[in-house]
């Protein structure tokens, strides 16, 4: 074995195995990889990013002026578009949205977004319409839903998989989910009730991963509490492990020691060798460039573990951005976050041109896939947002995305009577209609990042609802 | 509309007669909740009176209480009591328990409020321990009283908990109504709806409301309509204008319904949005002078007035005018007979008054409530029988009693069995390692450690819940969460100082009446001038501080915790210094220790020591003290301050 793609498991089975402290403290932690790491060495990476809040997609993507859907479209969300009040759909399309112009157009992206409408142009961006998880419109539950890619998932049901933890599973035992956000969420543990997180690492901040080693001369207090509690823990870990059944609760502690050992020095001393210094374009995201500085640093943690993906075992990796909960002024608050992630001197466009500058090729290996909790409801409401839905659009980025539009991205059903004299466009409360299952789309991600995993990952995405006319070959 | 002047003499006037009296009038100290129950109920099952011990007591304290401040005599008087006389001692809502958080003098006289405490500790008057460089961080409006200050409130709350004399129960309870089951964010509410927010369950739950009154209480206050916006929901020319954000939380969050007993079309058309209409006409009062307030755009006011009126600031706003006034229909789907009532009142407060006695009869607001309490109090490990018998339990109370229902699962066999555990959240870990490890509250105000500022930094934000209205951070993502884990280890490493400073010096800025020094003597049980063995000592701390009976306390544990005692330093150093090992990074095991006998009598060696606490050498016994709170760094930082067992 290699310490290169040592997982949770591995690490500690081989500590329960005998060779415990020594193993743990000294083999692992004083032999950091310093070879030379490129692109080669990169697997494919799924990164999923999670827009919690329930994002109205439809802000991003809006239909070209002249037809009658659009009409009906501003006549139920001009009341989202107030800074500036436009007089017309028309001029309000031109003020805030360039029409795309692969596929023959036919509807614009948010100007906040432009380099992801360059990429659209460029083939590199897939659009899904009319995903849909969770039914019920409540957050927690249909976040849930997301994460865990179960549509039946129970709500009170939180100690449970994801189905990235899942891929990562359905990989190989050496897969791991990185997470990069503040958390670890139920997308990213696994299967067995007793080790949800074996194969998950988390790299919050790379740049501050290791155990701590204390401050001072070695009888200081600092250093005396770092040798003392990181011999506790690496020494007497295995053993309790062993002693106690696998769902001892404190269990979990001991492995999170061990894994920050094991993987901490590696991460210091590979980030130390190729990149000592983060570029000025990456810093940047998290020092006041980007409106969400959390979602920057984030950014800059992803570029980080591209250069370790080996020492990680990262093929899956968890993103997220807060605040898409949008019931009131909407657009001051979408504005900026669509700046953020996929505008000209956002985190995407940031972390993709950096990767494509000192680590030629890795972003290649990149996927991206945006969810939210569910999508909003087709008219602003009174406060200038818009309320809770259902369906949303996906939107999936990657150099080996087949680009395009994927299911009716405007329905026409939303403009026909609906059997009480309006239009869905026209009824408040009306959102849209869900025909295409998540199951349909994360299935055909992990297919990608490994073939034949997506039905490992869901089982049932075979029956699962499919947009008439519609294929997953987005990917 | 007051003036200022008045104002400002009002508060003057509270301030002082809260200082003078020994008990505010609109609050009880003596409140027992009429609905209290002594009987067993028929969910849970008492804990037998051959189980309960010091070490469930104990359990009880760090579970519900941040651990408490009751002497180790207080706990083995509890643990020989009847559980259920035991309990109803060890947790209540009164403003002043004595038996769990001694007061010290200064406490008479306050109602247990964050605005009192504010007032108290932010004032200069003589009764106020707070040291007096410290008097700003706890004063709400700013130096030029153009507004008030949000973000000392996160200290004030947890400076309460850190005191003798304020009820942690009390506050635990409160953190949980705000912060997890109805919460809303200091930065969406407005400083001064926040506080009053919790403010108003601190006096609900001391006047013995029950659990659907307490609801009541959140849905029609101010702070929560100005969170969710819905203080603009209105009707206008017949219209409704406005957001269903809270009508559908109002369900989903405070009552847990989804749904999923209606039709899911009713639901979304016809419960949600005629919720919506409830929730019409709850304009919030802006007042320029408020809370002393001079000048500046002045803040929001609670409680609603559900009038035509003016408000302080001369707006007219019209809450009855725009208030739907129909009776409306509101998770009928399903009811039949008498349960088939619509939502009828002149006003919002009126139709909320009628809703939440509708919605707290819901069957998934009864199975789910319960589940949700029990979960953020007592177990990450529920299962479908400990479920169903949280949900009998809660199903055999007619009136919601929260405490009746906290205190019977303190004391209940499926709390106490093994297969019980609490991961700890950073609120209670962090606390309750402060709470132990402050002696008193002269210590607790001269060491001024800024426990928000730990809190803060492991992910627990005190009125900014990280999942915003989902609430604040679960023992589930907190034990989850390897860098928090990392980050509490770090800080415990980092800066030591944080649980062993052993003395502040009198200073004319900070104004402390003498020098404060540690001594742990007077805290740990025995005869104060018994030179205690480091064995006695480090037991003593590891079941304190832990809450763990001890069975934990293994070999490797006791060699570092012994070490660190006896003589400041860990064990590698010391078998390192002595010659026994060649470097003092060398990770040892247990069976490195038992097979080495220089290493075994080195242990027996610090396991012998005498400590000496309360040395009338002031050098050594600061020295002495020092070392139990470096000991207390390394304890705080194991794995059994993560989680509480259940045996």
């Amino acid at each position: 074995m290699t310490n290169s793609l040592l997982t949770r498991r591995r690490l500690l089975t081989q500590a329960l195995g005998g060779s415990t402290a020594a193993m743990l403290a000294g083999t692992l932690g004083s032999r950091p990889l310093l070879a030379h790491h490129s692109a080669s060495d990169v697997r494919k990476v799924l990164v999923h990013v999670m827009l919690l809040g329930g994002a109205d997609f439809r802000h991003l993507i809006a239909p070209a002026p002249g037809s009658a859907y659009a009409n009906a479209f501003w006549q139920a969300r001009r009341g989202l578009y107030q800074n500036p009040a436009y007089g017309s759909y028309a001029q309000c399309f031109n003020a805030e949205y360039t029409e795309v112009s692969l596929g023959g157009g036919g509807f614009g992206i948010h100007k906040n977004a432009d380099w992801l409408r360059r990429q659209y142009n460029s083939g590199n961006v897939a659009i899904i319409s009319n995903v849909f998880g969770s039914l019920n419109r409540a957050h927690d539950h249909s976040q849930l839903i997301t994460m865990a890619g179960d549509l039946d998932a129970d709500r009170l049901g939180t100690n449970r998989d994801g189905w990235g933890g899942r891929l990562a599973e359905a990989i190989s035992d050496e897969a791991n989910v990185v997470s990069l956000s503040g958390g670890v969420p139920i997308f990213c543990k696994g299967s067995d009730p007793a080790a949800r997180l074996d194969q998950v690492v988390h790299a919050s901040n790379t740049r501050d991963f290791s155990l701590p080693k204390g401050h001072g001369h070695d009888q200081s207090e600092s250093k005396v509490l770092a040798r003392a509690l990181k011999s506790y823990y690496l020494g007497r870990g295995p053993s309790a492990l062993a002693e106690h059944q696998r769902n001892w609760p404190f269990a979990i502690f001991f492995q999170h020691a061990a894994q920050i050992q094991a993987f901490g020095d590696q991460l210091d001393a590979r980030l130390e060798s190729h990149v000592a210094d983060r570029p000025a374009a990456i810093q940047a995201l998290y020092q006041g460039a980007l409106t969400d500085r959390y979602w920057g640093g984030q950014c800059a943690n992803l570029y980080d573990c591209m250069f370790a993906t080996d020492i990680l075992g990262m093929r899956v990796a968890h993103m997220e951005m807060g605040g898409w909960d949008t019931h009131a002024n909407q657009q001051g608050s979408v504005d900026t976050k669509f700046s953020d992630i996929f505008g000209d001197d956002g985190g995407m466009k940031t972390v993709v041109n950096q990767l494509d500058q000192n680590l030629k090729g890795a972003e290649r290996k990149l996927t991206f896939v945006f969810n939210s909790d569910f999508g909003r409801q087709l008219r602003a409401n009174g406060g200038n947002g818009t309320d809770h839905g259902r369906a949303n659009y996906s939107i999936v980025w990657g150099k080996q995305v087949n680009g395009g539009a994927y299911g009716e991205l405007f329905p026409n059903s939303e403009i026909s009577n609906n059997g009480n004299g309006q239009s869905p466009l026209e009824t408040e409360g009306s959102d849209i209609e869900g025909r295409t299952s998540i199951e349909r789309v994360f299935g055909a991600l992990c297919d990608w990042v490994k073939p034949g995993t997506g039905d490992a990952v869901f089982p049932n995405r075979g029956t699962s609802a499919l947009e008439f006319g519609t294929t997953m070959d987005f990917i | 509309m007051r003036s200022p002047l008045k104002q400002l003499t009002s508060l003057a006037a509270t301030a002082i007669f809260l200082v003078m009296t020994t008990a505010s009038p609109a609050i009880s100290n003596q409140t027992e909740p009429e609905s209290s129950n002594a009987t067993a109920s028929n969910g849970f099952k008492p804990i037998r009176k051959k189980d309960w011990g010091k070490p469930q007591v104990r359990k009880v304290l760090h579970a519900f209480a941040f651990g408490g401040f009751a002497s180790d005599a207080q706990i083995r008087k509890w643990s020989e009591m009847p559980p259920r006389k035991a309990i109803k001692q060890m947790l209540n809502f009164k403003i002043v328990n004595r038996e769990l958080s001694k007061p010290e003098a200064w406490i008479n006289g306050q109602n247990g409020t964050l605005a009192d405490l504010q007032d108290l500790w932010g004032s200069n008057v003589g009764a106020n321990p707070v040291r007096r460089d410290r008097y700003h961080e706890y004063t709400f409006l700013n130096d030029e009283r153009t507004g008030v200050r949000g973000w000392v409130l996160p200290y004030v709350w947890v400076q309460a908990t850190n005191t003798r004399g304020v009820n942690p129960f009390l506050h635990k309870v409160a953190l949980y109504l705000t912060n997890y089951h109805m919460a809303i964010s200091l930065e969406n509410a407005g400083a001064g709806l926040m506080r009053q927010y919790y403010d108003d369950f601190i006096i609900g739950l001391n006047k013995g409301k029950t659990f659907t009154q307490l609801q009541y209480i959140g849905a029609r206050s101010a702070a929560v309509a100005n969170a969710y916006g819905h203080q603009y929901n209105a009707i206008w020319n017949g219209e409704f204008h406005g957001n269903d954000d809270f009508a559908r939380e109002f369900h989903q969050l405070f009552f847990r319904i989804q749904g999923e007993t209606e039709d899911r079309e009713y639901h979304e058309n016809v419960t949600i949005e005629n919720t919506a209409r409830v929730l019409t006409g709850m304009r919030v009062d802006l007042d320029p002078n408020a809370y002393g307030i001079q000048s500046g755009w002045g803040s929001y006011v609670g409680p609603i007035r559900f009038t035509d009126h003016n408000d302080p600031a001369g707006r007219f706003l019209q809450n009855r005018r725009t208030h739907k006034k129909a009776c409306l229909e509101v998770l009928n789907d399903g009811a039949t007979g008498s349960e088939r009532k619509n939502i009828c009142g002149a006003n919002a407060s009126e139709k909320l008054k009628r809703l939440v006695n509708v919605a707290s009869r819901h069957p998934e607001a009864k199975a789910n409530i319960p589940v949700k309490i029990i979960r953020f109090f007592g177990d990450d490990n529920l299962n479908k029988r400990k479920i169903q018998q949280i949900r009998a339990e809660w199903k055999s109370m007619k009136q919601k009693d929260l405490l009746n229902f906290l205190r019977e699962y303190a004391i209940s066999r499926i709390f106490h069995q093994p297969n019980t555990f609490k991961y700890r959240n950073s609120f209670d870990r962090v606390l309750i390692a402060k709470n132990m490890n402050t002696l008193s509250n002269e210590e607790s105000f001269a060491r001024h450690v800024r426990a928000d500022w730990r809190l803060n930094n492991q992910q627990a934000r005190i009125f900014s819940p990280i999942a915003n209205v989902f609430g604040g951070q679960t023992g589930q993502q907190a034990a989850s969460n390897q860098s928090l884990f990392r980050r509490a280890y770090a800080d415990n490493v980092n800066s030591p100082w944080y649980f062993n400073d052993v003395d502040v010096d009198r200073t004319p800025e900070n104004g402390l009446p003498r020098d404060w020094v540690k001594n742990w003597a007077k805290t740990m049980p025995g005869p104060e001038n018994l030179r205690r063995r480091v064995k006695n000592v480090g037991e003593w701390l590891w079941k304190r501080f832990t809450g763990d009976r001890g069975d934990n306390f293994e070999l490797l544990a006791r060699a570092q915790v012994f070490s660190i005692l006896a003589t400041g330093r860990d064990f590698g150093y010391r078998a390192y210094e002595a010659g026994y090992i060649s470097d003092m990074n060398q990770i040892l095991t247990a069976d490195d220790i038992r097979s080495n006998p220089d290493l075994v009598a080195l242990h027996n060696s610090h396991k012998k020591t005498k400590m000496v606490l309360n040395d009338r050498r002031l050098d050594v016994r600061k020295l002495w003290n020092r070392r139990v709170g470096t000991a207390v760094n390394f304890i705080t930082a194991t794995p059994f301050m993560f989680a509480l067992e259940g045996k």
